[in-house]
């Protein structure tokens, strides 16, 4: 075998943001490296036992929403499929655990298989359809099939029409120290499902299949050309990230006591998509600084104007100027 | 025969693009179509690969009708192919480039719960890859940094990583210089030890030194097929080339 003795190019340069977790890396040894989710699950919880009651619900929204940015990024920033109608996924795990909860009175962990569950189906239905189309046409498909279940919640009795579902309380769980009724045990949860979700995202990431998924994302004709069936792959990204958004949203519906249409609709589609650009498509990380950021932006506009979205229009516009890899994507170099 | 075609035709509203082509590829052999721009090289390797479907006529591997089968089924017969335009994974890691090719062949595409650095054969399978193509670059650089000619070389490693029996390469020496040219005719000599290949190539010398067999093209049809000897002494080759680009 003859050598090629091609020149190693010299390294381009790289932004000089990127050696910040380079030197993070070789600052902390491995161990704290591998337990650091780990020591932020815990520093999360422990928020729970300190903050007042208000904040507690302001931090418990951020959750909340970084475990859909979770699921969402699997799927957009990883798989480099943009949904426009994550929404149907959000919204129905909502109408789900609402609904269970007041007219079946299932305890938690039933309802929870039950999103799941849920969750598959409706990833099938939604991805079969949709991703035998591309780039913008997918995004469209994914919006009209999350617009046709917002109407049909907003039209059907079952639903509650227009007003939505309400619950007057959450459920009971198995263990008997827990009350979800307590919003403190109601944080703990969300934050341990957003924990799990954040360990599952990062091991299937880490796997052969997860570079199945950045390889469609890079170039999907040469990942069929190297003989990977990519319909099925998407099919299993969307999967995933659809479970894991209706998880999500089945908490949402709990926390507000409430599955409104509105969770159904493009705006929370949207949503997702601005958290997950905020905090940096392609960071496992990214969606919970992105949540983060637009629930206090809400939490401090909404009171003095009611066009506070606004604000997050002028926000996102500057993101993606000075930071068009998102705040964690510019910070590190995660792939 | 490893690689037969009958009557190939692929129209594009009106257009032949491909007209009626019968290649047959020999196991072991390097063969080559050449042909003006605009031949219908392309495409045949389009539909050869399936990522055209011909309008008319058979395609057959290792005996077996494949006419109708999807792209990555025929990867997995053994048909593996590089691009004209360099067609590799820009943001991920050349180590990473291959690694997802050998595990497609190893069978581990649907493993999504082991970490993939645990799964020592990857690894292994992965480095000899970049031994065997002669990547000189750091295994951990991301693709898009590498230069024109080494990504030419990770895309050749990749196409090899599928460990198939027939390579098909569009142009390999596209863009590079005369230096690089030579160390992928070696390279292409090396790969022949081991695989059958079919070419696409724009450079005549190239082409005279490296195949057993040379279709040529013209307007989508084959205007001659043999060793570079007869072809090169072939009238109609001459006539096609006259006022084309390689006059």
């Amino acid at each position: 075998m003859t050598s090629i003795g091609l020149k190693p190019r010299l390294k381009a340069t790289q932004s000089r943001f990127v050696t910040v977790k380079t030197d993070i890396e070789e600052t902390l040894p491995p161990q704290v490296l591998q337990f650091l989710p780990v020591i932020a699950g815990v520093a999360l919880a422990a928020l729970g036992f300190v903050l007042p009651a208000h904040p507690l619900q302001v931090m418990t929204h951020i959750v909340i929403l970084a475990i859909f940015g979770v699921a969402y990024d699997l799927l957009f920033g990883y798989t480099g499929l943009l949904s426009f109608g994550h929404a149907a996924f959000f919204g129905t795990g909502a109408y789900v655990s609402i609904y269970l909860t007041t007219a079946m009175e299932w305890p938690l962990l039933a309802i929870l298989v039950v999103a799941i569950l849920a969750g598959v189906v409706l990833s099938l239905v939604i991805g079969i359809i949709s991703l035998r189309t591309h780039g913008v046409y997918f995004a469209m498909l994914t919006l009209a099939l999350a617009q046709l279940l917002y109407i049909i919640a907003y039209r059907l009795d079952v639903t509650g029409g227009a007003s939505g579902l309400p619950t007057f309380m959450r459920p009971e769980t198995i263990l008997p120290v827990v009350d979800l009724g307590n919003n403190v045990h109601f944080y703990l949860l969300c934050v341990a499902i957003l924990v799990i979700t954040y360990l599952v995202m990062k091991r299937i990431l880490s796997s052969p299949m997860g570079d199945v998924f950045r390889a469609i994302r890079e170039n999907e004709e040469r990942a069929q050309m190297i003989g990977y069936h990519t319909f099925r792959y998407k099919l299993a990204s969307l999967t995933i990230s659809g479970v894991f958004s209706v998880l999500a949203g089945s908490l949402f519906g709990l926390f507000l006591y409430f599955a409104s249409p509105r969770f159904l609709y493009w705006q929370m589609s949207g949503e997702v998509l601005l958290i997950t650009l905020f905090g940096g498509a392609g960071t496992l990380i990214g969606p919970f600084f992105g949540a983060t950021f637009i629930v206090l932006l809400e939490e401090f506009l909404s009171p003095v104007t009611d066009h506070w979205l606004l604000f997050v229009g002028i926000a996102f516009v500057f993101v993606v100027i000075l930071f068009p890899k998102g705040i964690v994507g510019t910070l590190t170099q995660e792939d | 025969m490893l690689l037969e075609t009958t009557d190939l035709t692929k129209r594009f509203d009106g257009l032949v693009a491909v007209d009626q082509v019968d290649l047959s590829v020999e196991k072991g052999e390097i063969q080559s179509i050449i042909g003006p721009n605009g031949a219908g090289k392309t495409t045949t390797f389009n539909l050869l690969t399936g990522m055209l479907s011909p309008s008319d006529g058979e395609i057959r591997f290792n005996g077996e009708d494949i006419t109708d089968e999807s792209s990555e089924k025929r990867v997995k017969r053994g048909i593996s192919r590089s691009f004209q335009i360099t067609n590799i994974f820009p943001e991920l890691t050349v180590r990473k480039n291959i690694r997802i090719a050998v595990q497609e062949e190893y069978g581990y595409g649907w493993n999504f719960w082991t970490k993939t650095e645990d799964i020592p054969e990857l690894e292994e399978r992965t480095l000899e890859i970049i031994d065997y193509v002669g990547i000189t670059a750091d295994p951990d650089a991301e693709a898009s940094t590498l230069s024109h000619g080494e990504k030419r070389l990770l895309e050749l490693a990749i196409v090899v990583a599928r460990d198939p029996e027939l390579i098909m390469l569009d142009e390999p020496a596209a863009g590079m210089s005369e230096e690089e040219t030579k160390e992928v005719v070696d390279l292409i000599h090396s790969l022949n030890e081991e695989y059958t290949i079919l070419l696409i190539e724009h450079d005549i010398d190239l082409i005279m030194e490296l195949s057993d067999t040379i279709t040529v093209l013209a307007n989508g049809a084959v205007i001659a097929q043999g060793t570079p000897e007869e072809v090169g002494s072939s009238d109609r080759v001459q006539e096609a080339y006259l006022g084309g680009e390689f006059v």
